[in-house]
């Protein structure tokens, strides 16, 4: 599963910055345990206020399935089996 | 100050300045009384300390009150709880070991300085608020924030955002969203949202602007050039220039360029650009006639929470026309500051 993930918000707002995580890259475990948990986000949902000024938010999207839209996460929402998304964009985050 | 006071008598000037602004009533009451103050002041002071949130009542001008900031400075320790970590430095005390603590206390400093120098606002609440910085936030966290009661430092990642205290006017700009939270109340989403992050480097930029004494022509009008790691130099934005902060600043300089459902701090860049114009047609500090002009704007009852460019742009004209004059070289300044940024009035 290709998982593009994008954070907007935050103080530098106007700069975007996001990565794609392929869950082949992962540990099988923990890649059917990111699957699962990406595969139960609220797709499609509007996207809710951020929690407050200049809160980051993620916005996630499937490469393979553009169908399904997008998911919007609040900072502090990337935690538990979605936590490998955070970290993989820590690392591997590109600024455009 | 009359001698015969009980109450001034026992205690320093300075403690009774901190007991007027106790959130306890009566203790609040009794010190204005020991103040003596003039009974209209206490009257208005009384009602709008009843308020919680909202607009604050009609500007507080009597000297002795205010004037005072009441900092505290709390290391987070690298957590990303939002609850008040340890208390390092609290107002009064002196700098310590760690540069992180002595900015962020010397910016809330400057921020509380600039609106009471120029506006005689007491705090972002105008009631004498305490200002909380919680420094050392999250890990390697490339972000600040005004969460609604407190600022938030992360340290920055290195490469997009350093050690964010750095930046005077990002201290700025966060309290400012606090004193937006207490006045318009902008709603945090399209052109308000816009307006909301415009406000707040706005008056971010003036802080920074008034710290290092610098007027509309020496200063650089750049937002984040304080904070930005390598990969985004010079600066996150630029009020002069929006968009070419740096080679990934995707702000518009004008509504041509507007982006639908952009994000906030993208739009923000044209009705930044229009307080640049003001600013710098008129000369002197930003905070000569076109920070005030703003700031009344901000405060004006007409003002709604979702006001899109054009009602805010219409505000600034009949704001700047009140102050200055109708045919006055502000209202004509701010008239084509906004002609330049194609936001029709
Ligand atoms: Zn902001």
């Amino acid at each position: 599963m290709r998982i593009r993930i994008r954070r907007v918000g935050g103080f530098a707002g106007n700069i975007p910055f996001g990565a794609e995580l392929d869950t082949a890259e992962l540990p099988a475990d923990q890649a059917r345990r990111v699957e699962a948990a990406v595969d139960g986000l609220p797709w499609g949902a509007a996207a809710g206020a951020p929690l407050h000024p200049d809160a980051f938010r993620y916005e996630v999207e499937l490469a393979d399935h553009p169908d399904r839209g997008r998911a919007v996460l609040q900072e502090g929402q990337l935690t538990g089996d979605l936590d490998p998304l955070r970290t993989w964009l820590e690392e591997h985050g590109q600024i455009g | 100050m009359r001698d015969h006071d009980p109450m001034r008598c026992i205690l320093p000037a300075s403690l009774l300045d901190k007991l007027a602004r106790s959130d306890d009533a009566a203790v609040r009451a009794a010190a204005l009384d020991a103040m003596a103050l003039d009974n209209r002041f206490r009257i208005a002071r009384a009602e709008s300390a009843a308020r919680i949130g909202g607009r604050t009542a009609a500007r507080v001008t009597f000297a002795r009150i205010g004037g005072q900031s009441h900092r505290t400075i709390y290391d987070q320790q690298n957590g990303s709880n939002q609850s008040l970590g340890t208390v390092i430095r609290a107002e009064g005390q002196a700098a310590v070991d760690d540069v992180a603590i002595n900015e962020a206390y010397d910016g809330l400093g400057h921020t509380y300085e600039y609106y009471w120098a120029t506006f005689q606002r007491d705090s972002v609440d105008g009631q004498g608020r305490s200002l909380n910085g919680c420094i050392h936030f999250g890990q390697d966290y490339p972000n600040a924030f005004w969460d609604g009661h407190a600022m938030f430092f992360g340290d920055g990642d290195g490469q997009f955002l350093t050690r964010t205290t750095a930046g005077i006017d990002v201290i700025g700009h966060e309290l400012t969203h606090g004193v937006t939270q207490y006045e318009a109340n902008l709603v945090y989403s399209g052109q308000s949202g816009a307006l909301n992050e415009s406000i707040s480097d706005v008056f971010g930029i003036q802080v920074k602007q008034r710290a290092l004494g610098l007027d509309s022509e020496t200063s650089d009008w750049l937002i984040g050039a304080d904070i930005v790691g390598p990969a985004l130099q010079p600066a996150l934005r630029s009020m002069k220039d929006p968009g070419q902060a740096n080679p990934h600043d995707d702000q518009p300089a004008d509504m041509d360029g507007y982006v639908p459902g952009g994000d906030v701090h993208t739009n923000s860049g044209i009705p930044n650009r229009a307080f640049y114009l003001v600013s710098s047609k008129l000369g002197g500090n930003a905070w000569d006639a076109a920070g005030p002009i703003w700031y009344a704007t901000l405060r004006d009852n007409r003002l709604n929470p979702t006001a899109t460019f054009q009602e805010f742009a219409r505000l600034t004209l009949a704001n700047a026309q009140q102050a200055y004059g109708q045919q006055g070289a502000e209202a004509d300044a701010v008239s084509a500051a906004w002609d330049t940024v194609k936001v029709p009035l």
